[in-house]
């Protein structure tokens, strides 16, 4: 019972954590907090859904297609809408209701194309099921936990060791600074869009598939998830965010286990709560330094 | 033809006119001194050099290119770089990465490996603290560092805002020390001061900014004598 919850606690955790890292990587770059991204992380399913159960694409291809567009949604949000409201100089809360709009676009269209009710996705993956005394960890499991750690090592490599993650930390830490660097803020920053819409894609294609459907209410529920998570590491930091999801998933999972699961999805908003109260700068999070 | 050609340059933040037709030139190899009070619209004509601001009205031409309402990341490219003022380095970057981004526009890796190489000479205490997050020097060693940042790709023309700003004496003779020298190495230096004197004694020309418009202009040693000057800038 305890190393079956361990895995569940994992699996979902390692989803939070990618969704997580991804909004936290746009929200390093531009401060604000990118309400689209639950969007994303439910269109990537249905698009999922339609190459597959519709077109009968294969699999892979359909997951492929899935994050990509996603991707490419992200980046041109970014491009055409909260480039224009940057260069108007409006405040980050009008990006901020600008990304709500468009959640609210993505989620209305989907329920209008695809109907309120739930979806299957696939949740065969051709991966074999490991025992372990009696314990199972299915292979939608084994697929979640290796892709999710892949790609954090990915994201992080990037974020850390290449000149496009030295670009986002520059402007996360001065952006006027970055301009006078001659880095090129604005493709930096559609970037990040891509890539974070592409994280919450690659969640949300997993998810479903681990719960073998989709429907458009858990936009509500990850967008819960993605904040605490990020709350709980700290707002803007990457490892932060892998934790605090991490550690979302598993809280999660075993207090629906042991307690209680009539409040799995209050057990994020108490999180959050009771953190903004104790520690407002998170487990990871810095203070912020103030720009002379 | 001049490398900087500024002509009646206009600059705004929404009602606000900060720099109302001010024209300045600078040749290549001179070293050209910027005077005024805080206010004046020193950092917002740099910061429209560069393109981090963008002109109302007039021409800028750099190296016999109208560079004019250019984006940045095109005009850093072209050879200008900012040690801007108040230094603005990057706080949780080392040392080392901070020098890096000042490379940023850079393709090829040796320019980067040269050019930490030159910071570590001209300054030896950043080799000391390569390692060390920027936002945890001292003042003098963040303007250090900044003027490091801003000599990576060795550009045709560097911009010095304020370099002297909020530094103990000892450290503002090291820095305009400094100035000489890089003036030495055959970059071209527009420099923002406060500090006439010594602003002045490192350079070649000088303008004098005042509520956005240059009022007076000359060779800097007879700048260093005129009386306006002296009265406003020299303490008399
Ligand atoms: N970002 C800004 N927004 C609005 N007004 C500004 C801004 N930056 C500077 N100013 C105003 O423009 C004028 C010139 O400022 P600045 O160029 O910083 O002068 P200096 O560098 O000579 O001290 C001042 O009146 C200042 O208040
Ligand atoms: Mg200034």
């Amino acid at each position: 019972m305890f190393l079956q919850q361990v895995f569940n606690g994992l699996t979902i955790g390692m989803t939070y954590a990618l969704v997580a890292v991804g909004f936290s990587m746009v929200y390093g770059v531009l401060e604000l907090a990118n309400f689209a991204n639950g969007a994303f992380y439910i269109l990537a399913p249905y698009i999922l859904f339609l190459m597959f159960s519709s077109m009968s694409w294969g699999l892979l291809p359909a997951i492929i297609l899935a994050i990509i567009v996603t991707g490419v949604v992200g980046a041109l949000m970014d491009h055409f809408i909260l480039a224009t409201i940057r260069k108007n100089k409006a405040p980050v809360s009008s990006s901020m209701v600008a990304t709500l709009g468009v959640s609210t676009v993505i989620t209305n269209g989907l329920i209008a194309i695809f109907g309120s009710d739930t979806k299957p996705i696939p949740s065969n993956v051709g991966i074999d099921s490991i025992h372990i005394s009696t314990a199972i960890l299915t292979g939608t499991q084994v697929l979640i936990i290796i892709a999710a750690v892949i790609i954090m090592v990915v994201l992080s490599l990037i974020v850390y060791k290449t000149k496009l993650g030295s670009a986002m930390r520059s402007i996360a830490q001065n952006g006027t600074a970055a301009r006078m660097m001659g880095v090129n803020v604005n493709s930096i920053i559609t970037i990040t869009f891509f890539i974070g819409s592409a994280c919450a894609a690659i969640a949300g294609a997993m998810t479903s598939m681990y719960y073998g459907s989709v429907d458009t209410m858990l936009y509500f529920s990850v967008s819960v998830k993605t904040f605490a998570s990020v709350i709980l590491g700290g707002i803007g930091s990457v490892p932060g965010a892998m934790l605090g999801g991490m550690l979302i998933g598993m809280l999660e999972t075993f207090i629906t286990g042991y307690v209680t699961s009539a409040y799995r999805d209050t057990i994020s908003f108490m999180i959050i709560i009771v953190l903004l109260i104790v520690r407002p700068t998170g487990l990871l999070g810095q203070k912020k330094i103030t720009k002379v | 033809m001049p490398l900087l050609q500024v002509t009646d340059l206009h600059v705004s933040y929404g009602a606000i006119k900060a720099v109302q037709g001010i024209s300045f030139y600078l040749n290549e190899g001179e070293v050209v001194t910027l005077l005024g009070a805080n206010g004046a619209g020193k950092s917002t004509t740099m910061n429209t050099i560069i393109g981090i601001v963008k002109a109302s009205q007039g021409k800028i031409e750099f190296d016999g290119q109208d560079i004019t309402g250019m984006p940045s990341h095109q005009i850093i490219k072209r050879g200008i770089a900012l040690s801007p003022e108040g230094r603005q380095v990057f706080p949780r970057m080392s040392v080392t990465e901070n020098l890096k981004m000042g490379a940023y526009t850079a393709k090829d890796s040796k320019v980067v490996v040269k050019g930490i190489q030159q910071a570590f000479d001209l300054f030896p205490i950043l080799k000391e603290r390569q390692n060390q997050l920027a936002g945890t020097l001292s003042g003098g060693e963040q303007q250090m560092l900044a003027v490091a940042r801003a000599l990576m790709t060795d550009p045709k023309l560097l911009i010095l805002d304020e370099p002297s700003l909020g530094l103990a004496p000892i450290i503002v003779k090291d820095i305009f020390a400094l100035i000489t020298k890089i003036s030495q190495m055959g970059i071209t230096v527009l420099l923002v001061e406060q500090n006439a004197r010594m602003a002045l004694g490192v350079s070649d020309r000088g303008y004098v900014l005042e509520t956005g418009k240059i009022v007076i202009e000359g060779r800097s040693d007879d700048l260093l004598v005129n009386p306006e000057v002296r009265n406003a800038y020299l303490g008399g």
